[in-house]
């Protein structure tokens, strides 16, 4: 008994040491044929950088989502710092896979930013609205707000306001979101890289780079 | 101590263990700067609040010390019969289950979302809890006595 009570201590307590102090890294998840066909990248996508890159960075993400704003000037440091090494190149593509459940206004959110990818502001707009999402998560006149943003853009207001409410843009996100369903999504963000889920999001700049640059190409 | 009494604090052993890896999970992403995602259930917003800390410390580490405490006081009367790792370990487990109770008065009332792992440490300390309610109050089981 105080045999088999010692070893069961240690192992435990070997075990939460090792959750306490375990190594940062980030294996991948490895996903079936159809879901490789699912991240596929097409023309409808929004991409950041060049499109002919090595290297596939997607994201699925939650405009309402702090760990999502959390990260957006991660991936834009980090994908600056690979552009500046010329180690590889990057492509990043952003998709919507809003938490209704958790975010009254994660629709909203994504309706304005592809709203604004109409007008062919699509990044500069998921920028703006990550960058002050304490302000309109709180508000009671979020559209409002998002109006400003547009504004401030440059954006033809009315043609922002109608594209809001638009079925194209109402389809747009929810073809996003019932993708990342059929992946078995149920976080953001979720990063991918050529194709492989990131079992564990990178903690850095550093780490996102890492990861990049290691990356088998895309073939 | 009949060996029904044993059994039950192996039992509280092996709770307290599991609300130990719990809390050393979340501590160990508090420390490592781990930025928690947003989930289906809205347990980033938990782990983001202001009541993740305590002066700075990471709630969690305090949660995984005290079930530390516990599987060691329970290991401790298990392998030496020391009623005192009784007494100690009844304290222990009001005190935790106590916090459990702040903590998910915090979460449904004042933060309005739920973790699922800080309710695996609810359920372990109110199951400790519980247990520790079954405890023989003196007596020391001379078959646990070394040598």
């Amino acid at each position: 008994m105080k045999t088999f009570l010692t070893v069961g201590a240690l192992v435990v307590l070997l075990v939460g040491i090792m959750l306490v102090f375990r190594p940062a890294g980030v294996p991948n998840v490895d996903l079936p044929d159809d879901a490789k066909k699912l991240l596929a990248i097409t023309p409808n996508d929004h991409i950041s950088g060049d499109t002919n890159a090595s290297t596939t960075l997607i994201e699925y993400s939650d405009l309402q989502c702090p760990a999502c704003r959390a990260y957006a000037p991660i991936i834009e440091a980090a994908l600056a710092k690979i552009t500046a090494t010329g180690s590889t190149t990057v492509r990043f593509v952003y998709r919507h896979f809003p938490l209704t459940t958790i975010h009254p206004k994660a629709l909203p959110s994504a309706y304005a930013a592809e709203a604004a990818g109409m007008q062919g502001k699509f990044f500069e707009m998921a920028k703006i609205v990550f960058e002050k999402q304490d302000e309109w998560a709180k508000s009671l006149s979020a559209d409002e707000l998002f109006a400003d943003y547009a504004k401030s853009l440059n954006l033809d207001a009315a043609r922002f306001a109608a594209d809001m409410k638009s079925p194209a843009v109402i389809a747009r996100v929810e073809h996003d979101q019932a993708v990342a369903l059929k992946l078995g999504l149920n976080s953001t963000p979720t990063f991918f890289i050529n194709g492989k889920q990131l079992a564990q999001n990178p903690r850095s700049v550093d780490e996102f780079v890492a990861l990049l640059s290691s990356a088998p190409i895309n073939k | 101590m009949s060996r029904r009494g044993r059994i039950l604090v192996v039992i509280i052993f092996i709770v307290a263990a599991i609300g130990f890896l719990d809390a050393a999970y979340l501590t160990g992403n508090a420390l490592r700067g781990i930025i928690p995602p947003c989930t289906i259930d809205g347990c980033e917003t938990v782990l983001t609040s202001q009541y993740a800390k305590f002066f700075g410390i990471p709630v969690s580490l305090f949660g995984a010390l005290f079930y530390l405490a516990v599987l060691f006081t329970a290991y401790t009367f298990l392998t030496a019969g020391d009623t005192k790792a009784l007494r100690a370990l009844r304290i222990l487990t009001t005190i935790i289950f106590l916090a459990s109770l702040g903590f998910v008065y915090l979460q449904l009332f004042v933060i309005h979302a739920i973790c699922i792992y800080c309710m695996i440490s609810v359920g372990s300390s109110t199951a400790l809890f519980v247990l520790s309610w079954f405890l023989p109050r003196k007596g020391i089981d001379p078959s646990l006595r070394s040598g």
